[in-house]
């Protein structure tokens, strides 16, 4: 009785060595894992990085049209980690054939919604080329909604001649209750010292609220970036829930970076 | 006697003649000028065997000179043979072979930073090359940027912490590794590409996406790949004309398009 005791003991006791080398292997390989990952992960920035955007377009299909502008703004903290702070303007019109994106206000109606949204949140890297913005705020003016939004991106096959660009976002809008999303895949057509070009489609569903069935739209879009001035112009046709439409959108970036160079 | 004497003093003296026609053309070479500093932000310097010289706008550059930029430094060499060298901040540059000579061709060995070179049109067929430790970059005519950086663990490279990141802005470069000359990656304008310790370069990727890092952003540059990319995405490369659209948007604005607000007053969408 006691022999078996003393082997059950024994049994129990290497169990629990190899459990403790398993638990021990498995923490060492993850924080090796970790350190490959996200090395540095602490530490600073280096060189720390403020990123200012301009970003603003024009919305118009045969049901409404919207017009935005605002900038963001982008200051390292880490190299995995980055705060992020963003003004939106709106301008939404309803009515029909909209079809000049960038002035629907030249046609006869009236602006039915303007307002600003805030946000402010994270930016997180969670691998070279894949980017994460948490983000949350409230808009100002013909709206007061409290707005949460994630903005997924991630650059794939990078080191072939076209990679692919898979962009994901969505928002809720705590006041008209309406969830929207966007998903967008394009390719590098082309790169030049001065040029990058991609194409590719997307599409944006929304629901919630008012909204009974979901709706949304979708279509391929151009885009073409200017390296020497940080400027980019995209373009996106399709067809949708509100009809036809036709979106025209772009960027400038102006980057302030601590440490100089040429 | 005193004859025998003169004699071994005349031999005596014509080897030394001899001795001095001898090493006179490598006493020369030495002292070969192979280009000038043409522009000059901040400071640098020259280390010029065991003297360190002061750089200035016009200083001459010798065979077997280093020269090293301070941090928010930069300098500008115009080389005799007309290429231009645009060195960025903290950048250390040799030039260990006779960069002038058209025959043995330019060789230059960029022991850290970053370097971003001109090659006229006209010199576009000599071969010229850029060596770091670890890797070689030969080129064929064209503008384009080489960076060493060491000391820094980029992710997904498993440890490694030394990179030669090279991209081209036009022309053609032929990237190899020294470890493995025979494995060459040409890069063309437009792209770029990163050579990490041992391993060959990796494929040639769009400028500003693969990862590489450029001349002032030592510690990795933005986009995908591999670089040590900073959370603000391509804002490093942007500083030195080679940024690639936000990491987050392709090539569109920011935010998504409005939310789908209901009109006012209706109960569907619009």
């Amino acid at each position: 009785m006691a022999s078996q005791s003393k082997t059950l003991r024994t049994f129990r006791m290497v169990g629990l060595l190899v459990l403790a080398c398993a638990l021990g292997w498995t923490g060492s390989a993850r924080a090796q894992l970790l350190q490959n990952l996200y090395p540095g992960f602490f530490e600073p920035a280096k060189p720390q990085v403020l990123d200012a955007i301009l970003f603003g377009g024009g919305f118009g299909s045969q049901d409404y049209g919207a017009v935005q502008e605002g900038f963001q703004l982008e200051q390292t903290v880490t190299p995995y980690v980055g705060v992020v702070g963003r003004v939106t303007g709106y301008q939404l019109w309803i009515g029909d054939h909209f079809n000049n994106p960038l002035a629907p206000s030249t046609l006869t109606h009236q602006a039915r919604l303007n307002f600003a949204r805030l946000q402010g949140g994270v930016e997180l890297t969670l691998y070279p080329g894949t980017t994460l913005f948490l983000l949350g705020g409230g808009d100002v003016g013909d709206s007061s909604a409290a707005v949460i939004e994630g903005d997924y991106s991630s650059w794939l096959f990078t080191h072939t001649h076209h990679p692919i660009n898979f962009s994901f976002s969505a928002s809720h809008d705590y006041e008209n209750h309406v969830t929207a999303s966007e998903i967008d895949l394009r390719m590098v057509a082309f790169s030049t010292a001065n040029y990058l070009g991609t194409f590719g489609g997307g599409g944006a569903i929304y629901q919630g609220g008012q909204i009974s069935s979901a709706g949304g739209q979708g279509g391929p879009d151009l885009g073409i970036y200017f390296r020497k001035w940080g400027f980019g112009v995209d373009v996106q046709g399709g067809y949708g829930t509100a009809g036809g439409f036709g979106q025209l959108s772009f960027i400038k970036q102006f980057d302030f970076v601590e440490s100089g160079s040429f | 006697m005193p004859g025998r004497t003169d004699g071994r003093a005349v031999c005596l003296f014509l080897a030394l003649v001899s001795l001095v026609l001898f090493f006179a053309p490598s006493i020369a070479c030495a002292q070969q000028i192979v280009g000038t500093v043409s522009q000059l932000s901040g400071t640098a310097q020259i280390q010029r065997g065991s003297l360190n010289v002061a750089v200035a706008q016009g200083t001459a550059i010798q065979l077997h000179d280093r020269l090293a930029t301070s941090v928010k430094s930069s300098a500008t060499v115009t080389l005799a043979s007309g290429i231009t060298l645009t060195l960025a901040e903290h950048t250390n540059l040799t030039f260990d072979q006779n960069v002038t000579s058209a025959g043995t061709g330019p060789q230059l060995n960029l022991v850290e930073g970053g370097l971003r070179s001109i090659v006229p049109v006209l010199l576009r067929r000599e071969s010229f090359e850029i060596h770091t430790p670890n890797a070689v970059t030969a080129v064929r005519g064209t503008d384009f940027d080489t960076t060493y950086t060491e000391g820094v663990v980029r992710p997904g490279y498993e440890g490694c912490q030394r990179y030669t990141d090279v991209r081209v802005r036009a022309g053609v470069v032929a990237v190899s590794n020294l470890a493995n000359p025979t494995q060459v990656v040409e890069i063309e304008a437009g792209y770029e590409t990163t050579v990490p310790c041992e391993l060959p370069p990796l494929n040639a990727g769009p400028l500003g996406i693969a990862g590489a890092a450029g001349p002032g952003e030592a510690s990795g540059g933005g986009g995908g790949g591999g670089g040590g990319i900073s959370a603000a995405g391509g804002a490093a490369a942007a500083a030195v004309g080679f940024s690639a659209p936000p990491p987050g948007s392709g090539t569109s604005a920011p935010p998504p398009p409005p939310p789908p607000m209901p009109p006012l007053g209706t109960t569907t969408g619009p």
